[in-house]
């Protein structure tokens, strides 16, 4: 072994001298080549993202002229204001309702629909559907359901005889309304993407697993269905708590962040800090925080999940 | 009756009638393939047989008992199917457990389990010890922690075997099992399955469209032509006797030489404006058309003849050649085996001499039906 390495290694090296040029000539146009977006990926991500961190350690307010540099400041404050933790603990509360429900609630409505002999391509439609509209659109028309005196649910509700809430300006029930709304809107997408996955799984191997014996139902899922469909899984757990982190249109649409804090998230927080009251530097922290979230959620695909769903 | 029994089997997919009304019985321990070209509906029988296909009609019995409606767990088959069908995620022991594991009570498959109950750990202990009996019989033993991704076809190929083997099934069910491997793979493995079948005494059902795997290792062979089961055979009768004239065309490689004829008014063979040798048919079939049925091998070489023909291209084999050959009076293409001595000074575009022995000829009416050789009169004045 080392007398082979130490026989080939002088060979390998002139012939690497020899190609130096033609290799360095390469490595030049292929650089040329990626230019165009390099220079874009800077120019509209990486130089915005730096610039955000950057502003983020200054007083710098939206108009102003002077600029100083306040180090840590800003997250001083945040840490500090209990609007922040209202906003940080909702948007965790969101995403722990919408994650789990949208994710495993589309699983079920996949796996029902899939098993269905007729009517696939409706139900796939009905249930897409919310994902197709715009969600500041569907928001109006959430509002007005949920409207207290008028609106559609509390009339179907007084029907049974029950008397609806003022669903949208009570503190207790405003964000589980929001999260059902995102878990209405989400649902559908992680449907399609979850019957893709379905769809891609090799015929055979249930045809196999009936040969085996492998009884329907539960020990039939557990064998096939759930390990084959862990690609397609943890790319809808990231897709969704992304989204999820990213809650925002509703917010902005149905309560501003009311009553009292008790609906503020992170999106919407930044955007009345940076747009309305013009604390740029402010929003820029709560902005690298938000940052800081999805890189994490990122991170943890990569390197802890990713390995463990391919075969 | 011990064995499969399948009674008037048929099969529409809508309009289409895939399988014709088959009936076929495959004796206990035997090794039977199911030949024919794709779209014959070889692969669909054998799922009907599994139960993974209902049959539209007709029924199929098992040791005398009727499985037609049972659902494919409850008719105690294994299946070895063309893709493997190996589940990616388990390791090798993990695959080859599963038919048994499967078969066991769910919360005796519970993670655990096998620790804190006693009857729990004796089932496991019984499974684990199957698959390394099952293992070291097809040399895998070493395979057994990794994961399919990580084996060879060849390998793969032995792991849905091992499936198929741990659970002792009535009969294997095999889909084109050696059709994903290379050439030379595919000759030692059609050697190990011949092995493995005497081994295990247990009836094979293989289908292939391969006839040279369902020649060499077969007791029966069943050749299917547009869903209906031409002839049953041994591969031996197949290819010296055939019953039809689709039967002596798919089996035997070259193809045999068919030569179209009509027959003259007095029932005689006609060939080329000349009779052939002395035999005829009688007035009964004056003027009817069939076909000669010529094998390669019994076309001989001579040095002239009446039988003239022109090399289009020979085809060296090492041990023998085979010389392809166009003729007015074949209405088409030639294929004659002969050694490498008799050919040496044969080339392309040269004219040969051919002349056959009367004795191995086989002759089919303008149906395919093999004329049975007593209706042939010999020495027809």
């Amino acid at each position: 072994m080392s007398v082979a390495s130490v026989t080939s290694l002088p060979v390998k090296n002139t012939v690497l001298v020899e190609n130096m040029s033609a290799v360095s000539r390469e490595q030049r146009s292929a650089w040329l080549l990626s230019l165009p977006a390099i220079a874009l990926m800077i120019l509209f991500l990486i130089g915005p993202i730096l610039s955000v961190i950057a502003l983020s350690f200054t007083n710098w307010q939206l108009g102003m002229t002077n600029i100083n540099w306040v180090g840590l400041d800003n997250y001083r404050e945040m840490i500090g204001d209990s609007t922040f933790w209202k906003a940080f603990n909702n948007t965790l509360m969101y995403v722990g309702i919408v994650l789990p429900v949208s994710v495993i609630g589309g699983l079920l409505v996949a796996l029902l629909v899939e098993t269905r002999m007729a009517g696939k391509a409706l139900y796939r439609t009905l249930f897409f559907l919310p994902v197709m509209g715009t969600l500041i659109a569907m928001s109006i028309v959430w509002e007005y359901i949920l409207q207290p005196d008028f609106g559609l649910l509390n009339m179907v509700l007084s029907k049974f005889g029950m008397s609806g809430e003022n669903w949208l300006n009570d503190k207790d029930t405003v964000i589980y309304v929001l999260a059902g709304i995102g878990v209405w809107h989400q649902l559908g997408y992680n449907l399609i993407l979850f019957t893709s996955g379905l769809l891609a799984i090799p015929c055979h191997l249930y045809e196999a697993a009936d040969m085996d014996g492998v009884p329907h139902g539960w020990s039939r899922f557990q064998l096939i269905t759930w390990p084959m469909l862990g690609p397609i899984t943890l790319f809808v757990l990231v897709i969704t708590s992304i989204k999820a982190f990213q809650v925002f249109d509703t917010v902005a649409v149905l309560t501003q962040g009311g009553p009292g804090k008790s609906s503020e998230v992170l999106l919407h927080l930044m955007y009345t800090e940076g747009f309305e009251f013009f604390r740029t530097s402010y929003a820029a922290s709560i902005t690298v925080i938000f940052l800081f979230i999805i890189l994490l959620i990122t991170v943890i695909k990569i390197r802890f999940i990713d390995k463990r769903v391919h075969y | 009756m011990t064995g499969i029994k399948l009674s008037n089997i048929t099969k529409s997919f809508g309009n289409t009638e895939v399988l014709k009304g088959i009936n076929l019985d495959i004796k206990e321990g035997e090794f039977i393939t199911l030949i024919g070209a794709s779209g014959s509906g070889k692969s669909t029988l054998l799922r009907i047989i599994s139960g993974l296909e209902q049959q539209s009609s007709g029924s199929i019995t098992i040791n005398d008992q009727d499985i037609s409606t049972k659902r494919p767990k409850d008719r105690d088959l294994a299946m070895v199917f063309q893709s493997y069908a190996l589940y990616p995620h388990l390791s090798v022991r993990g695959n080859m457990e599963v038919p048994l594991r499967m078969r066991a009570p769910l919360w005796q498959r519970m993670p655990m389990v096998r620790k804190i109950n006693k009857k729990a750990h004796k089932v496991l202990k019984h499974i684990d010890r199957r698959v390394d009996d099952v293992a070291s019989q097809l040399h895998i033993e070493h395979l057994l922690d990794r994961k399919p991704s990580e084996l060879s076809g060849g390998q793969c190929q032995r792991v849905a075997l091992g499936r198929a083997m741990v659970r002792e099934p009535v009969a294997f069910l095999m889909d084109e099992p050696l059709s994903n491997l290379d050439a030379k793979l595919r000759v030692h493995m059609r050697g190990e399955l011949t092995q493995l079948h005497r081994d295990l005494g247990t009836t094979f059902v293989y289908v292939t469209h391969d006839q040279v795997e369902a020649m060499t290792m077969p007791d029966r062979i069943a050749l299917l032509v547009e869903g209906e089961l031409i002839q049953v055979d041994t591969p031996d009768a197949m290819y010296n006797n055939p019953k039809h004239l689709k039967v002596a065309e798919f089996i035997g490689s070259p193809t045999i030489n068919i030569l179209p004829v009509t027959l003259s008014n007095e029932g005689r063979i006609m060939f080329d404006e000349q009779r052939l040798g002395s035999i005829g048919f009688g007035r009964s079939r004056a003027n009817d058309s069939i076909s000669i049925a010529v094998r390669s091998e019994d076309l001989k070489l001579v040095s002239t003849g009446t039988m003239k023909a022109i090399v289009t291209h020979v085809e060296n084999m090492g041990s023998e050649k085979i010389v392809y050959a166009c003729a007015d009076w074949a209405k088409g293409p030639l294929a004659i085996k002969a050694g490498s001595q008799v050919t040496a000074d044969i080339e392309q575009g040269g004219p040969i001499f051919l002349a056959m022995d009367i004795a191995k000829l086989m002759f089919f009416d303008h149906q395919g039906q093999r004329i049975v050789q007593e209706k042939i009169m010999q020495g027809v004045a």
